[in-house]
């Protein structure tokens, strides 16, 4: 799996678990689900969009490294 | 006062947790993958790329010295006149410029080697805090709302209606007639010696860790069914040497599941359990009958409880040692330390 494929599927990993917590929260609504929310739930997105920037990071300095060290003029 | 807990199913739980080690697992793999893309190209940087352009310099630096021979080869062909060697020299020039890239990618490789190490440092720690929630913070969660279903559960299954019906057999009577002629016996002995009857209940105190692990939903709505202290009692039980100050509203009681649907409950101060987060008063709410039958423990608030019985509040401001049992409203027994019966004596004048 590329950085590329690995950063898409984050992304779609994140979204189901939001969209699974929505439908948690349409059962399960007082202060214990909202101090849930609020201390796990919440939490993960801003460690994924970390991780995503790093995934970027690393993709654009794979491609540099592929470009400067492989063999471009083969005979 | 507090909110009750608003959950419809335990499923809710299970459905949570499902999704966090869904998120994990994926997140987990995806991790996994592009670490092993950094490590593939460190590796690459540094034994496979350094051995490849060195066999690569060495094969252009033979191209180009076979050019050079060609064109010297032309020369002494033609000698003494002048050689034709535009086409060789074109060559040579081709060969020399492939020579110079390799060396340049040669240096590149040398420079991008260590680099790379420090470039996956890098990686690793803007992954820091996604690899810190996979391998903590979502197992934390899941221990978390592990206890939440399990202490659901427990309500749940206190809530439902008593199943153990007492028609069907004759035998099945003769036990219930036999249960509460027991009952009354006790009950009869306890009114001449509550000490004797209820001092042993102490013994049916759950242990101090189940007395301090305060449950991560808030106190569902009790069935409370033990009442609290008419007007008059608590005017004579607030007047009672054992009286203390009022704890805070967040420390904790201990209450047994069942005790908050039975109409015979006891509650007795024991020494506060110190230590970790603890903010434990001593209290401990459990049934008269089937004391050793908790049913779990709920370890809730002082607000939380009184926010439900807000009459129990004269009862929790007695000191460490007392022992108080509450029946439909009614003060049975204050015991205090030494189980001396402190109610009918000393207390309201007037044995329940």
């Amino acid at each position: 799996m590329s950085a590329q494929v690995a950063k898409a599927n984050l992304i779609d990993a994140l979204k189901a678990l939001h969209q699974r917590w929505e439908r948690a929260k349409s059962h399960w609504d007082d202060k214990a689900s909202a101090d849930f929310e609020r201390q796990v739930i919440e939490q993960i997105e801003p460690r994924v969009r970390s991780a995503i920037k790093s995934f970027d990071q690393v993709t654009e300095l794979i491609s540099m490294v592929k470009r400067e060290c492989g063999d471009d003029d083969r005979e | 006062m507090a909110e009750s807990a608003r959950i419809q199913s335990i499923d809710v739980i299970r459905d949570v947790k499902a999704a966090l080690l869904d998120f994990a697992k994926e997140a987990g793999l995806c991790l996994t993958s592009v670490d092993a893309d950094v490590q593939r190209v460190g590796q690459w940087l540094t034994l496979e790329r350094p051995a490849y352009w060195k066999h690569e310099v060495r094969k252009r630096e033979e191209a180009v010295e076979a050019a050079k021979a060609e064109i010297r080869r032309k020369e002494f062909a033609a000698y003494p006149n002048p050689a034709d060697t535009v086409l060789e020299r074109k060559a040579l020039k081709r060969q020399k410029e492939r020579l110079e890239r390799a060396v340049l990618k040669q240096d590149r490789v040398r420079k991008w080697a260590p680099a790379w190490e420090r470039e996956g440092t890098i990686f690793k720690g803007g992954c820091a805090p996604l690899n810190e929630v996979l391998h903590r913070e979502i197992p934390q969660a899941i221990a978390r709302l592990d206890k939440m279903a399990e202490s659901l559960e427990e309500y749940f299954r206190m809530q439902a209606p008593p199943t153990e019906g007492l028609t069907g057999t004759a035998a099945a009577t003769q036990d219930a007639e036999s249960m509460a002629r027991g009952k009354e016996a006790r009950e009869e002995a306890a009114l001449a010696h509550p000490g004797d009857r209820y001092g042993s209940l102490r013994a049916f105190v759950p242990m101090p860790e189940e007395r301090v692990l305060h449950a991560e939903f808030e106190m569902p709505r009790m069935q409370w069914q033990a009442g609290s202290p008419s007007p008059d009692d608590t005017e004579a039980l607030s007047r009672m040497d054992l009286c203390g100050e009022m704890p805070s509203m967040d420390e904790t009681v201990a209450v047994s599941w069942r005790a908050t649907r039975e109409d015979h409950v006891f509650l007795v101060r024991l020494p506060k359990v110190i230590g970790g987060s603890s903010r434990d008063t001593g209290w401990y709410i459990g049934p008269v009958e089937r004391p050793e039958t908790i049913g779990g423990t709920r370890v809730c608030t002082v607000g939380e409880l009184l926010g439900q019985v807000e009459g129990l509040a004269v009862l929790l401001r007695f000191r460490e040692g007392t022992l108080a049992v509450l029946h439909r409203g009614i003060v049975k027994t204050v015991l205090n330390a030494d189980d001396h019966d402190v109610w009918g004596v000393g207390g309201s004048g007037v044995v329940h």
